[in-house]
């Protein structure tokens, strides 16, 4: 079960809690908007496009 | 845990419909949107949005009268309906007009100086690119049905993602996180790659989506709030004539009203008697906050519109407040570039997802579900039962 669901859950706060810092907070909450989105996208890009097994 | 066969059946069967039927619809709406992300960006470099100019003195702000008589002077067919400031931009008022107050589309925009009460610029927002991609996006340029059509579609996006994680489970079992099997078949790649794009953009389609349907409805909500709380401010006016055009009085008398009621706010957005936002004796004031969640929200205040004297003023109930704020949740124009930029690539990667749901079913279009879960390295235990 957490082998399946760690990784998802992990993303899916990052997730919400950037969105939602971003709009409370200007200069911090907008810091870790951009690393709780940043962080899916970069995910994506790596297992998605850059590793090669 | 394990999900019985004809549970799983069902909710792929619900995960084929809801997604066959929204994904057209939701490939429109990520290639419309990506645009619009970029829609100040974009006028800036095309030259259509008019900026405000730098002048060699500071100068204070315009009175508000003047500022309306120019813009009157500049459209005298049309009647003023509400005046606007972006949220980033304190120098310019946008000036909606129209030739009937109670219309919504076919008007003049004006875009007067907020420290000089100059015309800057008559922009025709209802033309060109971005205007065919926004209207696409928000109503298929159909009004009000075209919206709730869209809404429609985005809950069935919902239901997609949503059935769709229940189905990542017992594809996903077996395998590491993130695994795309490249020695494989290109369906089986294009399958790896669907639920690693489709878990990880997760939370953000289904912010994006869920904002995007309360959007749909907000015609409806503002029509409500009308009927509910703008009704019982005005109560006192039921029964009186409403004032015509030349009877109406100061707008700088009633927005000096407003920010004396309100003084730790400031004037966003300013509704005309006879429109949609007010009432038909009112100047409605919207005030907003300086904190980044209260710039966003509202304060109506009421002036009646022949004296400039403050009416009432009440708290938007949650429905609205709700409204605004899931607002900057779709657009995702809060966190600078960096998030735009953020936003385009989750946009492109749920056009993605789109695209290869899509590319699975056509593939196994008139293949049995239980011939695509022998293939999907599924584990079930002796009664049949499937592993998650």
């Amino acid at each position: 079960m957490l082998k399946l669901w760690l990784w998802p859950i992990v993303l899916a706060t990052l997730t919400l809690t950037g969105l939602i810092s971003g709009l409370v907070s200007n200069s911090i909450g907008d810091l870790w908007a951009w690393i709780g989105l940043g962080a899916p996208v970069l995910v994506m890009v790596y297992f998605g496009f850059v590793r090669k097994i | 845990m394990t999900i019985s066969t004809k549970t799983l059946r069902r909710w792929a069967w619900l995960h084929k419909w809801s997604s066959l039927v929204c994904t057209p619809f939701m490939i429109l709406l990520c290639i419309t949107g990506l645009p619009l992300i970029f829609h100040h960006e974009i006028a800036h470099l095309t030259g259509t949005e008019v900026e405000a100019p730098i002048l060699e003195q500071t100068a204070a702000h315009a009175d508000m009268d003047d500022l309306v008589a120019a813009a009157r002077q500049s459209q005298p067919e049309y009647f003023i309906q509400y005046l606007y400031q972006e949220l980033d931009e304190e120098h310019l008022w946008i000036v909606g007009m129209n030739s009937n107050l109670g219309a919504a589309e076919g008007g003049k925009t004006v875009v007067v100086d907020a420290r000089t009460a100059k015309v800057l610029n008559q922009p025709n927002y209802e033309e060109g690119f971005l205007y065919v991609m926004f209207k696409l996006h928000v109503d298929l340029f159909m009004g009000l049905p075209g919206k709730l059509f869209l809404g429609l579609m985005g809950i069935l996006l919902i239901i997609a993602v949503v059935s769709g994680i229940v189905l990542y489970a017992p594809f996903m079992r077996k395998l590491d996180f993130g695994t795309v099997r490249r020695d494989r078949t290109r369906r089986i790649q294009w399958l790896d790659l669907h639920n690693l794009l489709g878990i990880v953009t997760l939370a953000w389609v289904l912010v994006v989506g869920t904002t995007g349907v309360l959007n749909t409805w907000a015609d409806l909500v503002v029509k409500y709030w009308q009927f509910d709380q703008v009704a019982k401010m005005i109560a006192p006016y039921k029964e009186l004539p409403p004032p015509s055009a030349d009877q109406l009085g100061s707008l700088a008398k009633s927005v000096q009203t407003a920010r004396t009621f309100a003084p730790n706010m400031r004037p966003g957005f300013i509704a005309y008697p006879g429109t949609i936002l007010s009432s038909a004796h009112h100047y409605t004031v919207f005030m907003r906050g300086d904190s980044p969640v209260t710039a966003r929200l509202f304060l109506p205040v009421l002036m009646d519109a022949k004296t400039g004297e403050f009416t009432d003023s009440r708290e938007p109930p949650w429905y609205l407040t709700g409204l605004l704020l899931s607002q900057p949740l779709h657009f995702g124009d809060y966190g600078g570039m960096p998030l735009k930029i953020l936003w385009a690539l989750l946009d492109i990667a749920t056009i993605m997802v789109l695209g290869s749901g899509l590319y699975l079913w056509w593939k196994r279009r008139r293949k049995p579900l239980e011939e695509l879960l022998a293939t999907a390295t599924l584990e079930q235990d002796a009664t049949g039962d499937v592993k998650c």
